[in-house]
């Protein structure tokens, strides 16, 4: 696109074509009107000094024929002729009285010149005149035949050597007298009289020759201009001017005929002298329009640059706006329509401004927002490869890697590192809720870059553009790690409460049986009490002998099969109070132990109560011992740490008894050791081990592997209780499949805060 | 001594009438009851001189029921006999004058403190 021209350049056309123009054709019309005049003035002047000039030259030549004809009367006067020397005489007298003639002839009848008297001047040529003829002149003969003066026409004088003219005076008996004048008087006179003026004075004869000019007369004395209509039309004798061309040269003539010799007077000015007045006009006018345009061109620049002013500053105003920058400077408008663009300019600025700021106020809360939400924010392209856009930089808390690295790594790195566990199925559920266009709310474990496992909660939902198709997937993902164990631990909480309220529910019922079983027990051994009177009653009354009866039942060991019964009874009971007493958490019973005396307390226990008929001998197994230096003794409620050890024992032994761990020696791997402000100790087997999914559920009530009838699954989660609850310390356990389980139960050495009584 | 006459209530029938048994062998005359309407009744019948109550009876419960046997015998001594360990005597069963010694633990082992029980119930 081609620039537009400049506002100078307009203006400058504009200005020049306004001023210009009415200049030109005013100046034209002037012009031409002065023009007009100028040539009918001129036409007028030239004409007047025509005729005046015409009036003075028959003046002039009227003295010179004055004078022939008073010689003329002279010898007309006198009857008898002269002497041819009185003649002579009164010739020279003449010629020498005057001024005009340098020659004065008479001529015979027959027209031979008789006498000739020559002027002093011209006396030296008297033998070239002998051979005139003047008979044949023209002027001569017309001068007889019609009896009147008649001039000559121009002819180069004999006597003088320059242009002359006669005149010839015929007399009443036939002869004539002629006289030769110079002509170079009407030069002077042209001199004088047109020396001032800037015209060309000429005579011309009746031939059209010029006899007399004035001043730088171009044509010359020689020439003839009897081809101009003018010069035509002035020898028939009409007076007048017009324009003829000479030498291409325009010329104004004005003739004026001269009346005696008829002749006539030819004013010859060019056309451009003539028209010096008109010519200085055009000239001034000509330098009047240089000098406009030139003010025009110096007023355009000037105007243009007021009037571009505005332009410029609007121009840069609107960089600026551009740029941002919305506090315009007050500018001075020069005038009213500018002014109300400045105004409205500034209007403008503050709209922009403001609108501006709103939007920048409403970005900052929303980019606030989006940085503070305590979630990953994300929107993962589908069309463009699955690119991942993250609203924040919160991914890095959750997940441990640079907004980098999630970007680059992209949806892949990200699902990667979801739990293998837990990816099938929320990669499934995604699917289903793409398919059934709906949102998804999924639950996985991450692995943070630390290594660690993070529960996610992640929801978000497929969107689909106008085709319908799936264009991008937005959702948030939180770290729900903390509720998640906390949902772990008060299900386990709860569960641990059930199994306490169960346990102690089912304590107290089969106390009654139980106290039943005994009482009745003690009954049967006091009824058997030889020494109990009412016995003695007794057997007196069916007549037999006590001692016989008591010796009876000894041979049947009755008494060895009471005692197994109240010992079993008894055994029972001490179950029921260990299961009750765990539920009561009384500070009173806690006391200070050695934590390695409660393991080797714990170890000889299990040798003893684990024996063959569970399928295992606990004896064979390997007791690696791993025990720190100066271990402090631990608060704790001695029974029931030993009931937690001796559970994990067991469970140990069966484990490293199964068919699978038969080819590793069983070997347990206890350790002790302070732990900052807790006792940990670590009690590792050979066994199969287990995988994560019966790891995680070890410790919940009820929770076996073993088969029905082998035992209730009560004793982890009652130690988890106990550890946990009772002692406010940590039980846990690790396991790698084919390798062996590890549990480690953290005790704090002091209970800072006051230990609840019972839960129950 | 004239003889005790003891009324037992419990609804475990071995621990019921094995100490029943137990008691009679000692020469006291034992009735016994399932349950606290049944004592009731059995009291509004006969003089007693010591009542033995499990306190976790079916229907109403122990507490109330020596409220009433109390005033149906006030003359009537008490024994509770209780699997609870935790067992705490409500205000309105101390004021009948009733104290933590009356209280005996359930499984008895040595039957014979009951008989000690019952009789220093009556040495003041």
């Amino acid at each position: 696109m081609q620039q537009p021209p400049s506002l100078f350049r307009s203006l400058n056309k504009t200005l020049i074509l306004a001023s210009v123009i009415p200049l030109l054709l005013f100046g034209i019309f002037i012009l031409y009107s002065l023009l007009a005049g100028d040539t009918e003035e001129i036409k007028q002047k030239n004409q007047l000094l025509a005729r005046v000039i015409s009036g003075q030259v028959k003046a002039e030549l009227s003295s010179p024929l004055a004078i022939l004809d008073n010689l003329r009367d002279q010898l007309e006067k006198n009857p008898s002729p002269i002497p041819g020397e009185g003649l002579q005489h009164l010739l020279n007298q003449y010629v020498e009285n005057q001024t005009y003639f340098d020659s004065i002839y008479l001529l015979s009848r027959k027209g031979r010149v008789t006498v000739v008297a020559l002027s002093s001047q011209h006396a030296g040529l008297r033998e070239n005149i002998s051979n005139l003829e003047p008979a044949h002149l023209d002027f001569y003969q017309t001068a007889i035949r019609n009896g009147s003066s008649t001039w000559s026409d121009n002819f180069p004088s004999l006597v003088a050597g320059s242009p002359s003219l006669a005149i010839c005076v015929p007399l009443l008996d036939g002869k004539a007298i002629i006289g030769n004048i110079r002509i170079d008087f009407l030069q002077a006179l042209l001199q004088k009289t047109g020396g001032g003026q800037r015209v060309e004075i000429s005579v011309l004869d009746h031939r059209g020759d010029v006899v007399a000019a004035s001043g730088s007369y171009q044509a010359g004395l020689d020439a003839n201009l009897s081809h101009l209509h003018l010069v035509q039309q002035g020898l028939k004798g009409h007076d007048g001017s017009a324009l003829f061309a000479s030498d291409g040269t325009s010329y104004l003539g004005s003739v004026s005929a001269i009346e005696g010799p008829g002749w006539l007077t030819l004013i010859s000015q060019p056309m451009a002298d003539a028209h010096q007045a008109v010519t200085h006009a055009a000239l001034l006018f000509g330098i009047g329009l240089i000098g406009a345009v030139a003010l025009a061109i110096l007023l355009a620049y000037f105007k243009a640059r007021e009037m571009a002013r505005p332009f410029h500053e609007l121009t840069r105003q609107a960089e600026m706006i551009a740029g941002g920058a919305y506090d315009l400077t007050e500018t001075i408008p020069q005038h009213q329509e500018v002014a109300s663009l400045f105004e409205s300019f500034q209007a403008m600025a503050a709209g922009i401004q403001d609108r501006e700021n709103a939007l920048n106020r409403r970005e900052q809360d929303y980019r606030s927002l989006a940085e503070n939400l305590p979630a990953i924010v994300y929107r993962v392209l589908i069309q463009q490869d699955n690119h991942l856009i993250l609203l924040n930089r919160y991914q890095e808390k959750l997940t441990g890697f640079s907004h980098e690295e999630m970007i680059e790594g992209g949806t892949r790195f990200y699902a990667n590192r979801i739990h293998p566990e837990d990816f099938p199925r929320t990669r499934d559920q995604i699917s289903a809720a793409v398919n059934r266009k709906q949102p998804y709310n999924i639950e996985y474990r991450f692995c943070h870059k630390d290594g660690s496992y993070r529960h996610f909660i992640e929801r978000g939902m497929p969107i689909f553009d106008e085709q319908n198709e799936l264009c991008c997937l937005d959702g948030v993902v939180f770290d729900n790690s903390e509720q998640h164990c906390a949902k772990e631990i008060l299900l386990q909480t709860e569960k641990m409460m059930s199994v306490g309220s169960l346990a102690a529910g089912m304590a107290r019922e089969i106390n009654n049986p139980l106290a039943g079983i005994r009482m009745n027990v003690e009954l049967i051994n006091q009824h058997l009490n030889p020494e109990h009177a009412a016995n003695g009653r007794r057997a007196r009354e069916c007549q037999t002998d006590l001692n016989k009866v008591t010796r009876f039942l000894q041979l049947s060991k009755i008494d060895n099969q009471l005692n197994a019964i109240e010992e079993a009874a008894g055994r029972t009971a001490k179950i029921v109070d260990s299961v009750l007493s765990f539920s009561h958490n009384k500070r009173e019973s806690f006391s200070e132990c050695q934590a390695i005396d409660l393991i080797e307390q714990a170890l000889q226990l299990a040798e003893q109560n684990l024996d063959m008929k569970k399928g295992f001998d606990f004896r064979k197994i390997k007791i690696n011992r791993n025990y720190a230096e100066n271990i402090p003794e631990i608060l704790c409620e001695p029974d029931q740490i030993q009931r937690v050890l001796l559970n994990i024992l067991e469970n140990g032994a069966q484990a490293m008894f199964q068919e699978t761990a038969k080819l590793r020696e069983p070997t347990f791997t206890i350790a002790a050791r302070k732990n900052g402000d807790y006792l940990c100790l670590e009690i590792s087997d050979t066994g199969p081990g287990m995988d994560e999914s019966v790891r995680r559920r070890v410790f919940e009530p009820f929770y076996t592997t073993k088969e029905a009838g082998q035992g209730t699954g009560l004793g982890l989660s009652v130690s988890y209780f106990i550890i946990s609850n009772n002692h406010r310390g940590t039980i846990s356990v690790e396991s790698t499949p084919g390798v062996g389980s590890t549990f480690s139960i953290c005790l704090p050495y002091r209970f800072s805060e006051s230990v609840d009584a019972n839960q129950f | 001594m004239h003889e005790m006459h003891v009324l037992i209530i419990d609804d475990e029938s071995s621990i019921r009438e094995s100490l029943a048994e137990f008691l009679r062998d000692f020469g006291m005359v034992v009735d016994t009851a399932v349950n606290a309407e049944e004592a009731l009744e059995l009291l509004a019948e006969k003089p007693y001189d010591v009542l033995i109550a499990d306190l976790r009876l079916p229907g109403m419960t122990g507490d109330i029921m020596i409220s009433k046997a109390h005033q149906l015998q006030p003359n009537l001594r008490f024994l509770i006999h209780t699997g609870s360990i935790d067992y705490r005597l409500s205000n309105e069963l101390l004021s009948l004058g009733l104290t933590m010694d009356q209280i005996i633990l359930k499984p008895l082992s040595d039957l014979t403190i009951l008989v000690d029980k019952i009789e220093s119930l009556f040495k003041n």
